[in-house]
């Protein structure tokens, strides 16, 4: 019970972080070009290591 | 606030109805979903509240589920979230606001869904600080609230439809991914990418360890493909 209550106040943070990041940057930043291109990809790439090979894990459970 | 503040909220309220129809369902599966990851109600209630992130919530369900440890699943998400950097980047300067509490209050409530909506709606009011603070807290509050109706009528669901449930996140995963990859070929190479890295990390590293060196990597891999559209590039 206390592990999850620690567990959800560390992703808040995680979450949070990122998002406030720019509100504190002010207008004038802008990211290298380079560090834009990969965080677009950062979202698919998440997606793929979610999927494979953990569901082979959960089919195999479940057969 | 001011009468136009109180019609440009109004107006983003009303611009979140499709996130909030696309959310409830979502979150209803979370709140359901947590139950059977060991969750007790209120924190699947209470991670929606102040985590407010779909796919890394789920992300941080599965591995709990596989017993991953914590530091694992914090850098795990945090990674899934570097995205909002750059959303928040192209946002934030197009509302010109001057308090950085308000400034904050605004960044925090942006979604992958809530950024595509202010950026594109057709009506402009929407992309004004009370427009986004509308916006916002519609998609915000059917998150929460979905997910903890969820999690309360988890423990009125039979066991083996709770376990059926846990399979379901995997068609969850699936259902985001094939929309965002298809006519993207670049998408799909990096979700595979990512695969086959994670099959590999994980001969040699704890399964969270091995998620996040996936992500790190996989997302590598968009330097190796062609340069991408235009099209792509008026997204941000």
């Amino acid at each position: 019970m206390r592990s999850d209550l620690l567990l959800i106040l560390a992703l808040s943070l995680s979450t949070a972080l990122p998002r406030l990041l720019p509100a504190f940057l002010g207008d004038r930043f802008r990211p290298p070009e380079a560090f834009r291109r990969w965080l677009d990809a950062v979202p698919f790439a998440a997606l793929g290591a979610l999927i494979f090979p953990g569901i082979l894990w959960r089919i195999h459970l479940h057969l | 606030m001011p009468q136009s503040a109180f019609h440009h909220f109004r107006q983003g309220l009303k611009a979140s109805f499709p996130v909030v129809v696309g959310y409830l369902p979502i979150a209803f599966s979370f709140g359901l979903v947590s139950h059977e990851g060991g969750l007790p109600w209120w924190a699947a209630g209470l991670m929606s509240l102040i985590v407010y992130t779909g796919a890394g919530q789920f992300a941080a369900l599965s591995m709990l589920g596989m017993g991953t440890p914590m530091p694992e699943i914090v850098a795990a998400v945090l990674f899934m979230n570097l995205r909002h950097i750059v959303m928040n980047l192209a946002l934030l300067p197009k509302l010109a606001i001057r308090s950085l509490g308000l400034r904050s209050l605004v960044a925090l409530g942006v979604t992958d869904e809530t950024f595509a909506v202010s950026l594109f709606s057709a009506d402009e009011e929407v992309l004004t600080t009370a427009g986004m603070l509308g916006l916002n807290l519609g998609a915000w509050s059917s998150w929460w609230m979905g997910s903890l109706v969820g999690a309360w009528a988890a423990g009125l669901v039979p066991k083996g439809l709770n376990d059926a449930m846990a399979v379901m996140l995997y068609g969850l995963f699936i259902g985001l991914l094939v929309p965002a990859v298809r006519g993207k070929g670049r998408g799909l190479v990096i979700a595979l990418g990512a695969m086959a890295v994670n099959l590999a990390a994980r001969q040699v590293l704890a399964p969270g360890w091995a998620l996040v060196a996936a992500i790190l990597l996989g997302a590598g891999l968009t330097f190796l493909l062609p340069e991408k559209t235009e099209e792509a590039k008026d997204a941000l």
